[in-house]
Formats: structure tokens, C-alpha cells, sequence
């Protein structure tokens, strides 16, 4: 749907004039997930709304409701990914309530924005492609990741008395960064223990009293279904490059980006970040 | 911009190729810019961001209320905000 309709002109001048538009994560609806009992009572009202009326109903789906919350029609997402159909159901509702044309209820705002981080914590923007053209899995995920002091104390440091040589960032903190290194797929489970192996090490370069000039590079196999909770032995192999200046406060720049990473015999690209 | 130019000035003058990594440390600060660059989601992709959503349904049938407008509600696997989806 992003890549779809969500990134169409037409769509989104629909959504922004007549529309209050809201996305759910169906994750977040669970038993244990985190939206409100409040909230997830509402989804599945919704759900149950569409049944009733003996209308598409499930999972994925596009909802349009009246202003009262009372539902009007649905769209399964295989027939609402395309604009050609998606269109017609919008301009229905529209034309069907007389709702007159106006400014967005709600300004935009960028959706991934990460979370917000202690003092001497910093965050680091992930984003990951593939290379098959013409395809959703092209268009970027995000993720983000947060370094604690522990993490970055076993990154990098401006010490003049280390000797300049490798380490070994611990597989704890490495992991939190390169959990993330794969392409789109249907499965988003991240959890680190899908990792089989990592490397990741550091260098100095140069160091000038103040500041070091840190030289990182590694790899990373982990084991990553395309579908969640179906086998298929799939993963994705990376090799990566990357730098960061380091100064006594922490780190000014890091960045990381793989060099070579195939997810099967898919190609795919990686590039992390600091974002301050 | 400074600091990127005295980066490069630095890793130029420490600049050996090293033979366990692909990239030569002379090479490195440029390599890794204009690939982390490139990576970057593009603006076009970024359209998703220029719509007005609410955080969540009951906020949205409360504005809808309000302003007298229909609700459209998606309800999707993943994370579709940060593309993951």
C-alpha cells in the first residue's frame, strides 16, 4: 500500500481533503500488543462491522467509516494496493456524504522519526533495500536503534594511550545494529538470536589529540523466514564498511554500509547512520 | 561540511589500503557517504509522509466527529510508517 496507492498524488490529495486517515499495525492489536483495550475493542468492532454488513472483512484491509464511526464499505488490501480500485471506493464515500473539500485535519509529519534517547545514549537510523526492480521489496524499510554508554564505551573511543590496533565490538552491542541487516520480506521479526554469525571490528585511523578517526568493518549471517512462522531456511549474508569519529563526549559521526549482501540470490543494500 | 573535509584530509594522509578490507582507508569517508547516501529514501518515497494520520482509531472517529469528515482506517501486518510491512 505505501509503495502503492499511500505514494499516489491522487490518493493522498483524496485522504488529506476529505478524509481523517488512520493506519493500525495489526501487531499492536494483539492480546498482548500495546494499543489500549479501548483501542482494540474499536478495530474489531470494525472487523465485525464489515462482516455483518456481509462485506470484505480481514486483516489487511482499507475501512472507510462515516463521521458517527458507522461502517460505510471495505477493500481487501490485494484490490486496494491498486489506485485504479482503491479511487472509486474514496470518491464514493465522498460523493455520497456531500463532505466538502478542505485542508488536512491532522498537519503531515514525518512517520519515522525513531525514539527519543537519554544523554548519553544516541540513536541510529537503518535502512535497507533491495535491489529487485519493479518489485515492493525495492522501496526502503527503516528501523531504528538506540546505543547505550555501554555500547559506544565498546565502540569507539578518543583514548591517546590505546594502542592503535583492532578491537572486537561485543556481539551484544553488534547484534543491535545488525539484527536489521535484510531486505524487505513479509516476516519483520528482528529478534537477534536469528543471528548465526557476526564480526565486527574497529580500527583507529588517525587521532588527534581530541578527536579519533575510527575505520569499522565486519559481517553478519543471520537466519530470516520471508514469511513469519513459516521455515524456509533463507538468510541474509552481508559484508560491511564504515567509520566514525569519536570524540571524549562520543561519537560525532558513525556510519556503516554494506559492501556486498545477498538475501538468497537477491541483491540487497544496507546503510546506517547517526542521527542526532 | 568542515568536519567531513578535515575527515577526508585525515584519512587521506593515513590512507594505505588495507589488505582484510575492500575499501581502502584513502577511499573510505567518500565510499561510505555516497553509499550511505544512495540508500536513502527518496523523496518520492517519502510521499507517505505528506498525509495528515492520526495515531490512532479513536482519535481519528473523534477528529472525524469534529470536523464532520469519513474515516479511512488501514489495518496491516508490520510496520508500515517505517516501511517494514
Amino acid at each position: 500500500m505505501r509503495a502503492g496507492p499511500l505514494s499516489d498524488p491522487k490518493v493522498v490529495g483524496l485522504l488529506n481533503s476529505y478524509f481523517v486517515p488512520v493506519y493500525t499495525s495489526n501487531e499492536d492489536y494483539e492480546k498482548d500488543g500495546s494499543a489500549s483495550a479501548a483501542e482494540k475493542k474499536e478495530r474489531n468492532r470494525i472487523w465485525r462491522a464489515a462482516l455483518d454488513a456481509k462485506k470484505s472483512s480481514g486483516t489487511v484491509h482499507v475501512y472507510l467509516l462515516d463521521s458517527k464511526g458507522t461502517y460505510l464499505d471495505s477493500m481487501h488490501v490485494a484490490n486496494a494496493a491498486d489506485s485504479k480500485k482503491l479511487i472509486p471506493m474514496l470518491e464514493a464515500v465522498v460523493a455520497q456524504l456531500k463532505t466538502p473539500a478542505g485542508k488536512p485535519v491532522l498537519p503531515p509529519a514525518p512517520q519515522s522519526t525513531g525514539p527519543k534517547v537519554a544523554k548519553d545514549e544516541v540513536k541510529l537510523h537503518v535502512v535497507a533495500r533491495g535491489f529487485n526492480k519493479g518489485s515492493w521489496r525495492e522501496f526502503p524499510g527503516e528501523n531504528w536503534v538506540v546505543l547505550d554508554a555501554k555500547d559506544l564505551a565498546a565502540i569507539g573511543t578518543p583514548d591517546q594511550d590505546k594502542p592503535l590496533k583492532l578491537w572486537d565490538v561485543p556481539k551484544a552491542t553488534a547484534a543491535k545494529v545488525l539484527t536489521y541487516f535484510y531486505p524487505q520480506t513479509e516476516n519483520n521479526n528482528a529478534d537477534p538470536k536469528r543471528i548465526e554469525s557476526l564480526a565486527m571490528t574497529v580500527c583507529p585511523l588517525t587521532r588527534d589529540g581530541a578527536k579519533a578517526v575510527l575505520r569499522i568493518d565486519g559481517s553478519v549471517t543471520l537466519k530470516h523466514n520471508f514469511y513469519p512462522r513459516r521455515e524456509d531456511g533463507q538468510r541474509a549474508e552481508a559484508k560491511f564498511v564504515g567509520y566514525a569519529i569519536w570524540s571524549a563526549t562520543g561519537p560525532e559521526e558513525l556510519k556503516l554500509v554494506t559492501t556486498e549482501a545477498t538475501y538468497g540470490k537477491e541483491g540487497f543494500g544496507v546503510a546506517v547512520r547517526l542521527v542526532k | 561540511m568542515f568536519r567531513l573535509r578535515w575527515t577526508a584530509v585525515v584519512l587521506a594522509v593515513a590512507g594505505v589500503a588495507r589488505a582484510d578490507g575492500p575499501v581502502a582507508d584513502a577511499d573510505l569517508v567518500k565510499f561510505v557517504d555516497e553509499r550511505v547516501a544512495k540508500y536513502q529514501p527518496t523523496p518520492e518515497e517519502k510521499v507517505f509522509d505528506t498525509i495528515g494520520w492520526a495515531t490512532e482509531i479513536l482519535t481519528a472517529e473523534k477528529l472525524a466527529a469534529e470536523h464532520n469528515r469519513p474515516v479511512f482506517l488501514f489495518t496491516h501486518d508490520g510496520h508500515m510508517g517505517v516501511g517494514r510491512c
